[in-house]
């Protein structure tokens, strides 16, 4: 499997859980290009280095919040970007936001990272 | 008048023989009476006013007075005074004449003999005029206390006709409200101050048309222009054969701001919560992150082990509060729902293949409290887990039973059940060897109050058994 192509930007402001995903990613060979903590960062960075993956928060540190954050992206970005959302908050309403930016998946915390990964190989290998 | 009351009579006779002839006339025919006879004006005057006579008994003519004269002082000082004129004469004119001026009978001396049937039916009149005159008196009362009842009341009220809402009266507190005068509002039709539109209106004035529905909550114009909400209470009534509808109207404008901030802050107390829920759960993921992390850096299987399993009793935990936060309540949940996705949550930690172990699902829908979800949460945690890590080593695969079920008495039935190599093995859940099975037999048997029970006979069948009942509802 070429997980070492694959290539992630972590979107979390909370800083041990920014460190714990990215531990664990790297140590399943994905290659974090980095850990933000705002909205208004999530977007410069992946503007500028158009990740395979976007983890995104929804409670971010700035402004502007995970869902915004990702509409932004998506409406500027050339690249192939996909997004998998992670967030505490589980109601419907926030839910139906999410979905509506169709992303990868939704995780709740605490995120479960095999299933991550698998969601994120599964994807990968879907694409071809 | 009252039997013990003597009648009373008022003579006006200046003829001692008259008198006489006249009291013996009527004490012949058992009309008994206190007399008193008087000869003049002035007298005549007093009497009236102390002696209070019942009936008036007059001559015609006297020397300084007459019976014409009597007659009118008497009817100024009561119109329903009973009146008789005696004359000496045969005189129809004079007769006329004292019947035109509101005398109740005349007798001719001649004939003193009708005099008692006169004083009785004189009597008789006066004390139906009595009677009409006081039941006029209390229509004329209860019409004033419905009147005063109308106009004095600080409720807004209006009377309206049910055939075309032109409004036909109007209280003071009405004239107040939408603001203006008594004149201007009787000419207007309600439907000019109601926002509504008439035929609706027609229809809400006509009670049999809206199945007697009485009270109706719309929106009127008052003064200045102001928009404010109301609840009009409808009462129909027959008034000299016109159907009217007597509407009371109630402002609930500042009620209804009132309900609408409580149901704010009801609204941020839900979504205070909801936060306070999220923040747990945000909480539970960096203790786990902390955790992991340290185990990498430690490098130690073993301690990577314990670790794994800490997190996993966290998530355990942290799950309940996700379930909370989507359900309806926020103190209570289904607990299928929960440990369905719990036991999803271990053996993927775990990473165990769907394929390797078959759940069967027999978990019924089960309510219970946050307060008996998280040690229950934390129970099926130890339990799951031990099957994960330990039923099916190898490739080995099979089946793992999941009961729930509530009996009528309120006891909670939970089977846990897998088809592993633990058969014929004694799990020691008394032992100090296994800190997930002291956790087990710990928070059932000390936390929620029930039973453990463990059959090895085929794989290891759990079966524990606890009341939704230990703690009151919360919030």
């Amino acid at each position: 499997m070429k997980t070492q192509a694959i290539s992630v930007l972590i979107v979390e402001d909370e800083a041990m859980t920014a460190m714990f995903m990215e531990t664990m990613l790297r140590r399943k060979g994905f290659n974090v290009l980095k850990c933000v903590s705002s909205g208004e960062e999530a977007v410069n960075i992946s503007l500028e280095l158009n990740p395979d993956f976007v983890l995104m928060d929804i409670r971010l540190a700035g402004k502007m919040d995970g869902i915004e954050a990702v509409t932004k992206i998506k409406a500027v970005s050339m690249a192939a970007t996909k997004f998998i959302f992670t967030t505490g908050y589980s109601d419907l309403e926030l839910k139906e936001k999410m979905m509506e930016l169709e992303p990868e998946g939704v995780f709740i915390k605490p995120v479960n990272v095999p299933e991550l990964v698998n969601l994120i190989n599964f994807s990968i290998k879907r694409q071809g | 008048m009252d039997k013990n009351d003597k009648l009373k009579i008022l003579f006006v006779e200046d003829v001692d023989a008259d008198y006489e002839l006249a009291m013996g006339e009527l004490l012949r025919n058992e009309i008994f009476f206190v007399p008193v006879r008087v000869e003049n004006g002035d007298d005549f005057k007093k009497a009236l006013n102390e002696f209070k006579p019942d009936l008036v008994i007059s001559d015609y003519s006297l020397p300084q007075f007459n019976g014409m004269q009597a007659l009118k002082i008497a009817k100024d000082h009561d119109i329903s005074l009973p009146f008789i004129i005696v004359t000496g004469t045969m005189n129809e004119e004079i007769a006329v004449e004292c019947m035109k001026a509101g005398a109740t009978d005349y007798v001719i001396k001649e004939h003193i003999g009708r005099l008692s049937f006169a004083a009785n039916e004189a009597l008789r009149y006066r004390d139906a005029m009595l009677e009409k005159a006081k039941a006029k008196n209390a229509l004329l009362e209860s019409e004033l206390r419905y009147r005063s009842m109308f106009e004095n009341n600080y409720a807004v009220m209006l009377l309206v006709d049910q055939e075309d809402a032109a409004i036909v009266d109007a209280n003071p507190a009405a004239s107040d409200y939408y603001g203006f005068s008594h004149n201007d509002i009787i000419n207007k039709n309600f439907s000019e101050i109601c926002f509504l539109e008439k035929k609706i209106l027609l229809d809400m004035l006509n009670l049999s048309k809206t199945g007697n529905k009485n009270h109706f909550i719309s929106k009127h114009k008052i003064k200045n222009n102001t928009e404010r909400d109301v609840e009009v209470f409808l009462s129909p009534i027959n008034y000299m054969g016109r159907k009217l509808v007597h509407c009371i109207i109630q402002d609930i404008t500042e009620r209804n701001k009132a309900i609408a901030a409580l149901q704010t802050s009801i609204n941020e107390k839900k979504e205070l919560i909801k936060e306070i829920y999220h923040r747990t759960k945000n909480n539970m993921q960096v203790i786990i992150s902390m955790f992991t992390l340290q185990s990498i850096l430690i490098g130690d299987d073993k301690l990577e082990s314990v670790l794994k399993d800490m997190e996993n009793r966290i998530r355990a935990m942290s799950l309940v509060h996700e379930k909370l936060y989507q359900s309806k309540d926020l103190s209570k949940l289904n607990l299928k729902d929960y440990l369905e996705d719990l036991i999803h949550n271990i053996l993927s930690a775990y990473g165990i293949p769907q394929d390797k172990i078959m759940i069967v699902d027999q978990m019924k829908y089960t309510e219970v409290l946050i307060d008996t979800a998280v040690p229950c949460g934390l129970v099926v945690n130890e339990l799951i887990s031990n099957t994960a890590k330990h039923a099916f080593p190898g490739e080995k695969k099979g089946e793992l039973l999941i009961k729930l079920s509530t009996d009528k008495t309120g006891e909670i039935e939970l089977v846990i059940a897998d088809n592993g190599v633990g058969a014929g093995t004694n799990p020691d859940i008394n032992g100090k060897g296994s800190m997930g099975l002291q956790i087990v037999k710990n928070i059932v048997e000390y936390q929620l109050q029930g039973s453990v029970e463990v059959d090895n006979s085929a794989g290891i069948k759990w079966t524990v058994k606890f009341r939704d009942n230990i703690y009151e509802e919360r919030i």
